[in-house]
């Protein structure tokens, strides 16, 4: 009996100097998902995807008939519009993102020649503005309502983010990412962590707060708060601004990095957007 | 003995600030004040609508910190104690100035 | 972060004096309050959105004709830039508590 306690602790011991020994994202991931299963036992891991609703049993029903008559619908609508649209050249979207623009799971990626993470908003203004047509604002309008179409064809993807190892400024950005994630920031002092994870599932007033495990999946999203659809980088800035931080640029260098560290912490999960949420 | 009485009195109206009624309902209102303290959004408090329940409800302040200078200290600053706390650290980052810090500890404590 | 750090701190050693001592007109204050705020968000990205409110809040006052009120704001916009560079550097030794092992 001893010997097999000293056994496991020696087992355990060598586990997590390993782990301590090459922690890089892969472990990151492994121990963010593992604290998530172990905050929320009751949520089955494929859940998470759904936000709140997949901690928060009161509300999911009214959350369910929401969904089933999706305030996002006629964002979709909008953006199949601009998303068929023909170009002043006579190309449109569709020659940049194929027939029906299901290449949610392809982004973020990173882009080695570039030296820059990509995500799917940056691809579709540099396709506008390759062929000749006006970029779109990045938080809301046109841009939330052709995303959500795009999202909308891609349901089902599975997240699968990539830092590839054989660029160390894959690696960089990242860690910069984690860091934002982690640091207390604004005059309040809050972390992303500290309310979606450490507190999450906790109420600040009325409001329960929610994992960050399935935070990207689920984007455009059309927000009752905002009475309008918005893309993951306006709530980036509302919550920045909520806690007395100045945001950042939306596509800016900073909220890319920060959607892919998000994004890879969700790998795994399935792409779910658009979405309502509250 | 009547005059050490005295003088122990005196000592200690000079060393804490007094409390009164005034500065209790400053307090109070500088603690409910959504763009003040705004304690409500964390801290049950008694007659408080929706109140939160990240921090732990405010009762017993006296018996929790015996100590005034301690609470305004931790106030101030909670994560020098508690460097994972999610409580703003309101005297460090300006959000309340020392005043109104003791404005808030003088209501903490009829609570 | 380390080479921003001690740009952050040559940025303060040349700002600061000004803003201490009493001299300088309230715009040069407000100036230097400016200057010290983008200094510290380009080192450590670090912004708080009360300081941008002050130094606007300032600018107003002192197109107003409000010198003292001005220079009240000015300072206080550079108190709360050092409160926020306070934060960075906290943070920046601690943050790594925050992640799950």
């Amino acid at each position: 009996m001893k010997t097999i306690i000293r056994n496991v602790a020696f087992g355990l011991l060598g586990a997590s100097v390993a782990a301590a020994s090459v922690a890089g994202p892969a472990e990151d991931r492994a121990a963010f998902q593992k604290f998530y299963e172990n905050r929320f036992p009751d949520t089955p891991v494929d859940d998470f995807k759904n936000g709140v609703y997949s901690i928060l049993p009161a509300a999911r029903e009214q959350w369910e008939s929401i969904e089933e008559f999706p305030p996002y619908e006629l964002a979709i609508e909008r953006g199949e519009e601009i998303y068929n649209k023909t170009f002043a050249n006579g190309k449109s979207l569709k020659d940049c993102f194929g027939e029906d623009g299901a290449v949610r799971s392809e982004y973020p990626h990173w882009n080695k020649e570039r030296g820059m993470v990509m995500t799917m908003e940056l691809a579709v203004n540099e396709c506008l503005e390759a062929n000749g047509e006006k970029p779109l604002k990045y938080k809301k309008g046109a841009m939330a309502d052709v995303t959500a179409y795009m999202s909308y064809n891609s349901r089902g993807q599975m997240v699968n983010v990539e830092i590839p190892a054989d660029d160390p400024r894959a690696l960089a950005a990242y860690e910069n990412g984690k860091e934002h994630f982690y640091t207390k920031r604004g005059q309040l002092n809050f972390a992303c962590a500290d309310c979606h994870m450490h507190t999450a599932g906790m109420m600040y007033r009325a409001d329960t707060t929610s994992p960050a495990f399935g935070h990207a999946t689920s984007w455009p999203v059309f927000r009752s708060k905002w009475q309008a659809m918005g893309t993951l980088h306006r709530r980036f800035a509302g919550c920045h601004n909520n806690i007395r931080a100045n945001p950042y640029k939306a596509q800016g260098e900073e909220y890319r990095n920060l959607e892919y560290f998000v994004t890879y912490m969700s790998n795994g999960l399935e792409f779910n957007g658009p979405a309502a949420r509250k | 003995m009547k005059g050490q009485l005295l003088t122990a009195i005196l000592a200690a109206s000079l060393l804490t600030p007094v409390a009164s009624a005034d500065t209790i309902e400053k307090g109070k209102q500088i603690a409910w004040d959504r763009k003040k303290g705004n304690c409500l959004t964390c801290h049950m408090f008694e007659g408080g609508q929706q109140t939160g329940n990240v921090g732990p409800p405010m009762v017993a302040m006296k018996a929790r910190f015996p100590e005034r200078k301690a609470l305004v200290e931790y106030i101030k600053d909670p994560t020098k104690r508690n460097p994972m706390t999610a409580m703003p650290p309101f005297g460090r980052n300006k959000i309340l100035t020392e005043q109104e810090i003791n404005l808030v500890v003088d209501y903490l404590y009829t609570l | 972060m380390n080479q921003g750090m001690k740009a952050l701190v040559l940025g303060l050693a040349l700002s600061a004096p000004l803003a201490v001592a009493g001299n300088g007109t309230t715009a040069e204050h407000i100036e230097a309050a400016t200057a010290a705020y983008k200094q510290l968000a380009k080192d450590t990205g670090y912004q708080w959105t009360v300081t941008v409110k002050a130094i606007k809040a300032a600018q107003k006052a002192l197109k107003e004709g409000d010198d003292a009120g001005a220079r009240k704001l000015a300072h206080q916009a550079m108190d709360l830039v050092e409160a926020t560079r306070k934060q960075a550097k906290i943070e920046s030794e601690t943050w790594q508590m925050r992640v799950p092992k």
